[in-house]
């Protein structure tokens, strides 16, 4: 009987500390392998109970004969992550638990043209019958071939001859690499990371089953390059050694929101998603971000660490909605290594914005990490996983930045706390009732603590005060500018980042009695005045209190001073 | 655990055998992976745990400076954080 994979405790706790070990990288890359394997396997087995016009036997004897050959060059290959993606899609498929336009037969011939990416890479000659999908060949790493006159789907020949690539359908040919309908995937590099720039393999992007091909211009390719030149200086060896040891292909994909957006998936190991970074502190950041990502999905792949699908749901910094155990997990990792990056980066060269990044992630991700280490759904080893990743948190919390973004960072972790509250708790209804009858006699608050709250997620909006913080922290003299372009920032929360918190607060008041559920000027009322603390503590009964005495009596209270009264 | 120098881990180990064998064998531990990997790639549940920066709101895993991606495709999944 084969054996398991097995992971020493001391190496898996210094990936929990953020880092992570070259010993240690070599054992989740080989993980990942052997899942790789156990997919191809389950694809056999599913397969081998039906026909395909281009069946399996004859792309899984190519590979044979590569990995004879190369062994090593044939690992690279099975765990691309488009291969991964592919896989990983397929079997879905064909399980029937996701639908797809391409017939079976085309995906299950990509095996084929992975096997060709193998074959060619190891130098094996061959001649083998590959599938056309919309017009395209796609070779995993290699590149795409668009075949003039062919059906959406078809059926080309593959050829390797003496170290020539070619492919035919009908009377046309594509020959690799000069010819026109062959569009190569380039190669970015960075010392010992180089990445495939993947802007053309129809699997890059798991977000969608296969995406068209999205050309860079040499400009665009010159520009990405010199972006991860750059910030690859920034990195350090940690984060640095798990991106070569771990992150094969980085995949250009747009902004989303005009924001820049940045993604990976176990599916899609090796793989990151980023949109182009505006400078290269954020590209940095993004691979930092990422690579925790994919060091996390590798091991959970091997052992796990949480249960998934249980009904917890908990606060998490990074996002606007209530979030599952893993999630709490994927997002503490995540985010000790961005503090981690940004800790680094205030070393080498101080400023507000690494001050501001740093605290503002430890700060908010040790809180997260000490509630994730006390939740039962979490594996033992997750749990000596999340107790490491908060011990080594702990040991960053004495770090003391500038005065100027401890404060700010502060306020935005007040701000996204007591937001994500006042959008998903509701307080006890019979104990808001008598909070309205008191405050309706003149009487003062009863009842100490406030009455307790229940989770109901509601939809949710991004808070802009955060991104207004971030501007003006970076770019105090054009902050009037560039503050124009948050769009949904109000003018109370320009005043209130502005440091006019009196402005701020009677404004906030003002929009509030426009807009009584406008949950934002809430909380800008409560970071604005410092009567109106109850309304970053317990926001949820402060609102729930002010619309009760509206429902009542048909009159608004004032917000401050109902605000006032509850922190009382 | 505290006292165990390694883990144990669910996933057979396969690094050590070749393709060929891969397609012949008949190991007990390999069917027990096969048979968790179908099971965990048939689960919209397990696929959303699989991915990040994704989710089933508008929200965001990255805090304000990422925003959330868009999913374009039905019932799948990201490593979710």
């Amino acid at each position: 009987m084969l054996s398991r994979h097995r992971l020493p405790l001391r190496s898996i706790d210094r990936l929990a500390c953020g880092g992570g070990d070259d010993e240690l990288l070599t054992l989740l890359s080989n993980g990942q392998f052997s899942s790789r394997l156990v997919g191809l396997r389950a694809l056999l087995e599913l397969a081998s109970a039906q026909q395909f016009l281009l069946g399996i036997d004859e792309a899984w004897d190519l590979l044979v004969t590569a990995q004879q050959k190369s062994p090593e060059r044939v690992r690279e290959v099975l765990l691309l992550p488009q291969v991964g993606v592919w896989l990983a899609d397929l079997l879905r498929r064909m399980r029937g638990t996701m639908e797809s336009t391409e017939p079976l037969w085309v995906g299950v011939g990509y095996l084929r043209c992975v096997a060709v990416a193998a074959a060619h890479r190891c130098a094996v000659e061959f001649s083998l019958d590959v599938p056309v999908s919309r017009g395209l060949i796609s070779v995993p790493s290699l590149g795409i071939a668009t075949m003039p006159g062919a059906r959406p789907w078809d059926v080309a020949r593959a050829e390797n001859i003496s170290g020539r690539l070619s492919f035919s359908c009908g009377d046309h040919a594509v020959r690799v690499p000069d010819d026109e309908n062959w569009s190569p995937v380039r190669r970015i590099g960075a010392g010992a990371f180089t990445p495939l720039l993947d802007d053309v393999e129809p699997h890059r992007d798991f977000r969608a089953q296969q995406v068209e091909p999205q050309r860079l211009a040499e400009g665009d390719v010159a520009r990405w390059a010199g972006g991860l030149a750059e910030a690859w200086t920034l990195l350090g060896t940690a984060h640095a050694n798990a991106l070569s040891a771990l992150v094969s292909t980085i995949v250009p994909v747009p902004e989303v929101n005009a924001k820049l957006y940045s993604g990976s998936s176990a599916d899609a190991y090796g793989a990151v998603l980023m949109s182009e970074p505006p400078d290269s502190a954020a590209f940095a950041e993004v691979l930092a971000h990422e690579v925790q990502h994919t060091k996390l999905a590798a091991l959970a792949t091997m052992e796990p660490l949480c249960a998934i699908g249980g009904p917890a749901r908990h606060y998490a910094p990074w996002r606007d909605d209530p979030r599952p155990i893993s999630g709490l997990l994927q997002g503490v990792y995540a985010f000790l290594g961005v503090a981690d990056f940004w800790r680094e980066r205030r070393v080498v060269a101080a400023s507000a914005r690494a001050d501001f990044e740093f605290a503002y992630w430890c700060g908010q991700t040790t809180h997260t990490a000490r509630i994730l280490r006390e939740c039962r759904e979490l594996t033992k080893l997750g749990r000596r996983f999340a107790t490491v990743m908060a011990a080594r948190l702990a040991q960053w919390s004495p770090i003391r930045v500038g005065a100027l973004p401890r404060r700010e960072a502060r306020l935005a972790a007040q701000d996204h706390r007591a937001t994500w509250r006042a959008r998903h708790l509701t307080p006890d209804p019979v104990a808001v009732g008598r909070l309205a009858d008191a405050w309706l006699a003149g009487e003062p608050r009863p009842g100490n603590p406030l009455p307790p709250s229940m989770l109901t997620p509601r939809p949710t909006t991004p808070p802009v005060r955060t991104e207004l913080r971030r501007i003006r922290l970076w770019e105090p003299a054009g902050f009037a500018e560039h503050a124009a372009t948050v769009p949904t920032a109000t003018a109370a929360d320009l005043l209130h980042v502005e440091g006019e918190h009196e402005a701020a607060a009677r404004q906030y008041a003002a929009d509030i009695a426009e807009r009584p559920h406008d949950v934002p000027a809430w909380i800008g009322l409560g970071l604005s005045d410092p009567a109106a603390g109850a309304l970053l503590r317990t926001p949820e009964v402060v609102l729930a209190l002010h619309a009760e005495v509206l429902r009542r009596t048909g009159v608004a209270p004032d917000p401050r001073a109902i605000a006032t009264w509850a922190g009382e | 655990m505290q006292d165990a120098p390694e883990v144990s881990c669910e996933l057979v180990d396969l690094t050590g055998i070749s393709l060929d064998e891969l397609r012949h064998t008949g190991d007990e531990s390999v069917a027990a992976s096969v048979c968790t990997m179908l099971r965990d790639v048939s689960d919209p549940i397990q696929r959303n745990a699989r991915m990040s920066n994704v989710s089933d709101t508008d929200s965001t895993c990255s805090g304000s400076s990422l925003p959330e991606r868009h999913d374009e495709r039905e019932p799948l999944p990201l490593i979710t954080c």
